[in-house]
């Protein structure tokens, strides 16, 4: 896509308008390894329920509104990148 | 001579079988009418909604929601923590505390307050209709106003045609009081449906970026509730109309009532916004698909 003026905004599609699709993969992922382990631990059915939306409930809610408005997954690249190198670089032409 | 008396033998068969199946909507469908329409606080002790929104926290679509208030809390716990690394803004701990404990409490008696809510809407419906019968005499009712069309329609020394204004006057009547009877099961649900998802919209206010489904839930279930004041109104209005003149102005003014009573649902949806409950044009495609 072309640009007239300079790109300062991200430009992804969203999944039925409100999640991006890496982060709905990323949750979908989550969520079968957490079913996974509940089916494993526990046989009680709404001990399951209970345990699954208090535990996935959280990481959705940040999939949708995000970590002050941003991607949680790319708060959480810069974050890694961040604290893996502290030193800040300028650019300079 | 044959063919007049054919012609006279189908009439009559035609007359009476559509009369016999207008009696038979008459004397079974109408009663149901102002179950539907006119709605009291009994419906949130129908069984469904009692096993699904029963008082034991532990159990039914509370424990979900339950569930969902230690999923909030996590959010907010993790929220709190990002906006120090980020600098973004976060509502404070008292605030969340506060408004967390106020909405919990509203959420575990979400069925009361619905209760409540409809039993008001209830009390306004009966003052329009006690208003109604003390003016015209007469209780204010689909199963009275359909009394009062038959005697105008059904004259005693003729009987019913088909094939006549009164006729059509009959068969437009059943059949928009028949679609009317189903846009009020449709809304009869639709309300059981508000009253179950009701502790989630209570849930929602814990959190500010999720407190706009509250309000469409609160919008969409006063509207649907609503409805019944502006139908009490056109119906005490029907009353107001003198059918035993038989004018022709009376029986086009009938038409017009029965038509409000169609479109009442439409108007609240436009004054205060919510959901449609409108069959008619699911039966228009349903007739479309047919033909084709």
């Amino acid at each position: 896509m072309k640009f007239i003026f300079p790109k300062n905004y991200n430009f992804r599609y969203k999944l039925l308008g409100f999640i991006d699709y890496t982060t709905a993969i990323l949750d979908a992922l989550i969520g079968c390894v957490l079913i996974f382990f509940l089916n494993i631990f526990i046989s009680s059915i709404m001990t399951k329920i209970y345990i699954f939306i208090i535990l996935f409930l959280p990481i959705f809610l940040f999939s949708i509104f995000g970590i002050g408005r941003e991607n949680p997954i790319s708060v959480f690249y810069y974050m890694f990148k961040f604290f893996k190198n502290k030193g800040i670089f300028l650019y300079n032409k | 001579m044959e063919n007049f008396n054919l012609v006279e033998s189908i009439r009559q068969s035609l007359n009476e079988l559509f009369s016999g199946l207008f009696s038979s909507i008459d004397n079974n469908v109408y009663a149901l009418l102002d179950n539907f329409v006119f709605i009291n606080s009994k419906i949130t002790k129908e069984p469904a909604i009692q096993k699904l929104l029963v008082d034991n926290p532990f159990d039914g679509i509370l424990l979900i929601c339950n569930s969902l208030v230690f999923g909030f809390m996590i959010y907010y716990a993790a929220n709190f923590l990002f906006s120090h690394l980020i600098y973004s803004k976060s509502q404070r701990p008292t605030q969340f505390i506060f408004k967390s404990i106020i909405f919990i409490a509203f959420m575990n008696s979400s069925l009361w307050i619905c209760a409540e809510i409809i039993n008001i809407v209830s009390i306004v419906t009966e003052l329009i209709k006690t208003l109604g019968k003390s003016s015209f005499g007469c209780d204010i009712s689909f199963s009275n106003l359909i009394t009062n069309i038959n005697s105008s329609v059904y004259l005693a020394d003729v009987g019913f045609s088909l094939f006549s204004f009164d006729g059509i006057i009959k068969s437009f009547t059943t059949f928009g009081l028949i679609n009317l009877l189903f846009t009020y099961a449709l809304r009869y649900i639709m309300l059981q449906v508000f009253v179950l998802i009701s502790p989630f919209a209570f849930l929602c206010l814990i959190d500010t970026s999720s407190s706009w489904f509250f309000s469409s839930w609160l919008r969409s279930f006063v509207a649907l509730l609503l409805v019944q004041v502006l139908v009490s109104i056109v119906l005490t209005l029907g009353f107001s109309l003198n059918l035993n003149s038989g004018t022709n102005l009376s029986k086009l003014l009938l038409i017009g009532i029965i038509y409000a009573l169609l479109k009442s649902n439409h108007f609240v949806q436009e004054i205060i916004g919510g959901i449609s409950t409108d069959v008619s044009n699911g039966i228009a495609n349903l007739k479309q698909g047919g033909t084709l």
